[in-house]
C-alpha cells in the first residue's frame, strides 16, 4: 500500500516537472471531463475524429455547410494546475477562428477583451478575442484568426491569458500543420498571401495613400514585403517581409486603424 | 403522299383543341404557374436561410422561454420542445415549420386572387417587384417569424372569401384568435392586426361574433402588456443562447456573438435600440420616397384603377379602410425603432392587398367582372401587353432590400428602367364604360 502511495506521489511529482518544462501531452480531446455544455459538445462531435499529435480533427468538405476544426486539450500550467480547457482551430464556412472553450464561472461574455498570448520561449503579445455564443468560451476571428494560425503553426507551446476573466492555459499545440492539411478547408490556412484579399487590398490602397509603394492586388508579394520590411525596419522591428501579427498591428497603425 | 398530308391534317385537326385550350387559358397558366414557382422557389430560399450557419433569420426563432417567459418566444419555445425530446437540429425544425407555412400562404394567395387573375390591374399586386416575388428577388427576405403572419393572414382572408356559413365564421373567428400566439411569438406583429381583422367584415356581426371577438381582442390586449413587461433580461438572453445553441450542431456554437444575432437585443432598453437603428435610418431617409413608391405604389395604382372604393363604402367596408389607415399609421410609429423598413413595407403591401381582394370579392360577390380591367378589349390589348413586359421586365431592374439604408437596387439597367416608364407612359387604360346592357365590365 505504501508503495502505490509513494509510486502514485512519484508520478505526480514528475508530472509537474514535465509540465513546468513545456513537455506534458495532452489528454486526449475526448479523455477530457468537461462541464462546459460547448466543450461537451465539441467533444462530442470529434468523436471518430482523426488524430494529429496533439489534435483531433473533424472536416465537412462538401455540401451547403462545410467545416472544419481541430481541437486540443489544456496541458497542465507552469503551477502545475491542470486547466478543463479545448483549443479549436476552425474554419467555418470560409471564416477562419481559434478559440478556447473553459469550465469557468458559466461567464457569457458581451465585450471584446484584451488576451495575451505567448509561443513557447517568445515574449507574450497583446490580442484581442471576442465572446461566443456560449459560456466561458472565447475567440479570434477572421484577419486576426489566421495570422494567428499561422504563428501557431511552428511553435509547440501556446499559453493564452485572459486577465479580465483570470484565467490562463497552455496547450501543446505540435501537428497543428498536419491537421489543417488534413482538414482542407476553404480559409487557405496554409496559404498566407492569398487570405483575406479584400482586406489587404483596402489596406494597401490606404498604404499607397500614405506615400507608401504598395500594391493594389491584395497579395503579399515581392513589392509588398519591401513595403513591409520599410515598415518593419521604421518601428525597429527585424526586416524580415513577413506579415507576422507584429506587422499586421503596425500596418493598422500606419493607415490610421 | 396523299395519305401523309391526311395524317398531317389530321393530326393538326387533334392538336387544335390543346392548343386552343392553352391560348384561351394562357392567363391562368402564367397565374399557376407564377404561384408553382413561388412556392419551389421560396420553399428553397426558406431552407437555405434557415439552414444556414451564418443566417441571422434563424436566430430570430431563437428566442424562447429556457429563461423563463419573455415577449417573443412562443414558438421558438415550441420548436426548442421538439428539439429536446427528438435530438433533431433546431434549424431543421425551423425550416420545416417555415416552409410549411409559406407553401400554405402560397397555396392562399393563390385562392384568393384566382377570380381576378384576368383583371390586369390585380397583375400589379401579384408580379410587382415588392410583392409575391420580393422574397425571391431577394433571398434572404425569407427566414424570418414573417412567415408565420402571412401564412396566418392568407388563410385567414382564403377562408372568408372560400366558405360560407357557419364555416365562414367559425373560420375568421378561430383565425383572429390565433393572433394571440402570433402575438406572443412575435409582439412586433402588433402592426399588421389592424388589417387582419378586416376579415371580420366578411361575417354577420351577430352578437356572438361580437362577444367572440371582444374577448379576442381583450386575449391580445392581455398578450402585448406582457410582451412590454417581460421584454428581456440579459440573464434570459444568456439562458436562451446556451438553449438555442445547445440544440444545434456545434459548428453552429463557433462564432462570435455579435450584434447581429437576434438574441443579442434582449435586455436592451429602448434607448440602446433607438441608438444603434437611428444612423442607419437617417442614412435610409434619401431612399425612402423611392422605397414608398415600390411597396405602395402598384397598390395605390390598382386601388385606384379598379375602384375600390365600391367595396369601401358600406359601414363594414368604411370601418375596414379605417383599420387599413389604422395598420399604416402603426408602421410609421414603429419605424424609428426598427431598420426593416422595406420588409415590414413588403408585409404591409401584401397583406393590404389581399385584404383589399377579400373586401372586393365579399362585396360584389359574382360581380367581378364588372370591375374595370377585368375584359379583354383591343383598347386594352396594348396596354395589357406593355403592362405585363414591364412587370416582367421591373423583376429584373428594380430590387426591394430589406434593411436600412439598403432599401432598393435600381439594378445595373436604370436606363431601361427610364424607357419602359416612357413606354408605359403613352399608353393609357380604357375607362369602363357605363354598366349597362352588354357594354358590362369593359
Amino acid at each position: 500500500m505504501i508503495f502505490h502511495k509513494e509510486t502514485l506521489l512519484f508520478g505526480v511529482i514528475l508530472a509537474g516537472v514535465i509540465g513546468a518544462a513545456g513537455g506534458v501531452a495532452a489528454l486526449p480531446v475526448g479523455d477530457l471531463v468537461m462541464a462546459n455544455p460547448l466543450g461537451q459538445r465539441l467533444q462530442k462531435s470529434l468523436k471518430g475524429g482523426r488524430q494529429f499529435e496533439e489534435w483531433t480533427a473533424r472536416s465537412k468538405r462538401s455540401g451547403k455547410n462545410p467545416y472544419a476544426f481541430a481541437v486540443t486539450a489544456a496541458i497542465p500550467s507552469a503551477g502545475g494546475n491542470a486547466e478543463q480547457a479545448l483549443l479549436a482551430v476552425s474554419c467555418i464556412l470560409g471564416q477562419p477562428s481559434v478559440s478556447v472553450i473553459y469550465d469557468g464561472k458559466g461567464m457569457q461574455f458581451s465585450e471584446p477583451m484584451p488576451v495575451s498570448i505567448k509561443f513557447d520561449e517568445d515574449l507574450a503579445e497583446e490580442n484581442v478575442v471576442v465572446p461566443l455564443t456560449g459560456a466561458d468560451a472565447i475567440g479570434v476571428f477572421d484577419f486576426r484568426a489566421f495570422l494567428l494560425i499561422q504563428a501557431m503553426q511552428d511553435k509547440k507551446v501556446i499559453e493564452i491569458s485572459l486577465p479580465e476573466a483570470n484565467e490562463q492555459w497552455r496547450f501543446e499545440i505540435s501537428g497543428l500543420r498536419s491537421a489543417i492539411t488534413y482538414m482542407q478547408d476553404r480559409c487557405n490556412l496554409g496559404f498566407q498571401v492569398r487570405v483575406a484579399q479584400s482586406e489587404m487590398t483596402q489596406i494597401q490602397t490606404k498604404l499607397r495613400r500614405r506615400g507608401y509603394d504598395a500594391p493594389t492586388n491584395g497579395y503579399v508579394d515581392s513589392q509588398m514585403k519591401e513595403v513591409l520590411k520599410e515598415i518593419q525596419s521604421k518601428h525597429g522591428l527585424n526586416e524580415s517581409g513577413l506579415l507576422d501579427q507584429k506587422t499586421y498591428d503596425l500596418l493598422l497603425k500606419e493607415i490610421g486603424e | 403522299m396523299h395519305a401523309l398530308r391526311s395524317d398531317f391534317e389530321k393530326l393538326i385537326k387533334e392538336s387544335e383543341p390543346t392548343r386552343h385550350w392553352i391560348a384561351s387559358h394562357l392567363v391562368e397558366v402564367i397565374y399557376f404557374g407564377f404561384f408553382a414557382l413561388l412556392a419551389i422557389m421560396s420553399s428553397k430560399n426558406y431552407w437555405a436561410e434557415l439552414t444556414n450557419i451564418r443566417g441571422y433569420q434563424l436566430t430570430d426563432w431563437g428566442i424562447t422561454y429556457a429563461g423563463g417567459f419573455i415577449r417573443r418566444g412562443l414558438v421558438g419555445q415550441g420548436i426548442l420542445e421538439i428539439a429536446q425530446r427528438t435530438g433533431m437540429s433546431f434549424a431543421t425544425i425551423t425550416a420545416v415549420i417555415a416552409i410549411l407555412c409559406n407553401l400554405i400562404f402560397t397555396a392562399a394567395a393563390a385562392v384568393i386572387f384566382r377570380p381576378l387573375c384576368r383583371n390586369h390591374w390585380i397583375w400589379l399586386l401579384l408580379y410587382a417587384p415588392a410583392y409575391y416575388v420580393g422574397g425571391v428577388l431577394t433571398g434572404f427576405m425569407y427566414g424570418h417569424k414573417d412567415v408565420l403572419l402571412l401564412a396566418l393572414g392568407g388563410l385567414l382572408f382564403a377562408g372568408a372569401v372560400q366558405l360560407k356559413g357557419s364555416w365562414r365564421t367559425v373560420w375568421v373567428l378561430t383565425g383572429l384568435a390565433l393572433t394571440i400566439p402570433l402575438i406572443l411569438s412575435h409582439e412586433g406583429f402588433v402592426i399588421y392586426l389592424p388589417v387582419l381583422f378586416v376579415a371580420l367584415s366578411a361575417l354577420r356581426l351577430t352578437p356572438m361574433v361580437i362577444a367572440t371577438t371582444a374577448l379576442i381582442v381583450i386575449g391580445l390586449g392581455l398578450a402585448m402588456v406582457s410582451s412590454i413587461e417581460f421584454s428581456g433580461t440579459l440573464a434570459q438572453r444568456d439562458a436562451m443562447l446556451a438553449a438555442f445553441y445547445g440544440a444545434l450542431p456545434v459548428q453552429f456554437s463557433i462564432r462570435q456573438l455579435d450584434e447581429y444575432v437576434a438574441l443579442w437585443f434582449v435586455g436592451q432598453s429602448l434607448s440602446e435600440t433607438y441608438s444603434f437603428v437611428v444612423t442607419r435610418n437617417l442614412d435610409a431617409l434619401k431612399q425612402l420616397p423611392a422605397a414608398l413608391v415600390l411597396a405602395f405604389g402598384p397598390l395605390l395604382l390598382a386601388a385606384r384603377m379598379l375602384r375600390v372604393d365600391r367595396a369601401f363604402s358600406d359601414p363594414k367596408g368604411r370601418i375596414s379602410a379605417w383599420l387599413i389607415g389604422f395598420s399604416a399609421l402603426l408602421l410609421a410609429v414603429l419605424m424609428p425603432l426598427v431598420i426593416d423598413w422595406m420588409r415590414f413595407f413588403i408585409l404591409m403591401g401584401i397583406l393590404i392587398g389581399m385584404a383589399v381582394v377579400m373586401r372586393l370579392r365579399v362585396a360584389l360577390e359574382d360581380d367581378l367582372d364588372s370591375l374595370p380591367g377585368a375584359h379583354w378589349t383591343p383598347e386594352n390589348e396594348s396596354f395589357r401587353f406593355t403592362l405585363a413586359w414591364m412587370l416582367f421586365a421591373s423583376l429584373f431592374l428594380l430590387k426591394p432590400g430589406k434593411v436600412s439604408p439598403d432599401l432598393i437596387h435600381f439594378g445595373w439597367n436604370d436606363v431601361l428602367v427610364v424607357i419602359l416608364i416612357g413606354v408605359i407612359a403613352r399608353y393609357r387604360p380604357v375607362p369602363p364604360a357605363p354598366r349597362s346592357g352588354s357594354s358590362k365590365g369593359k
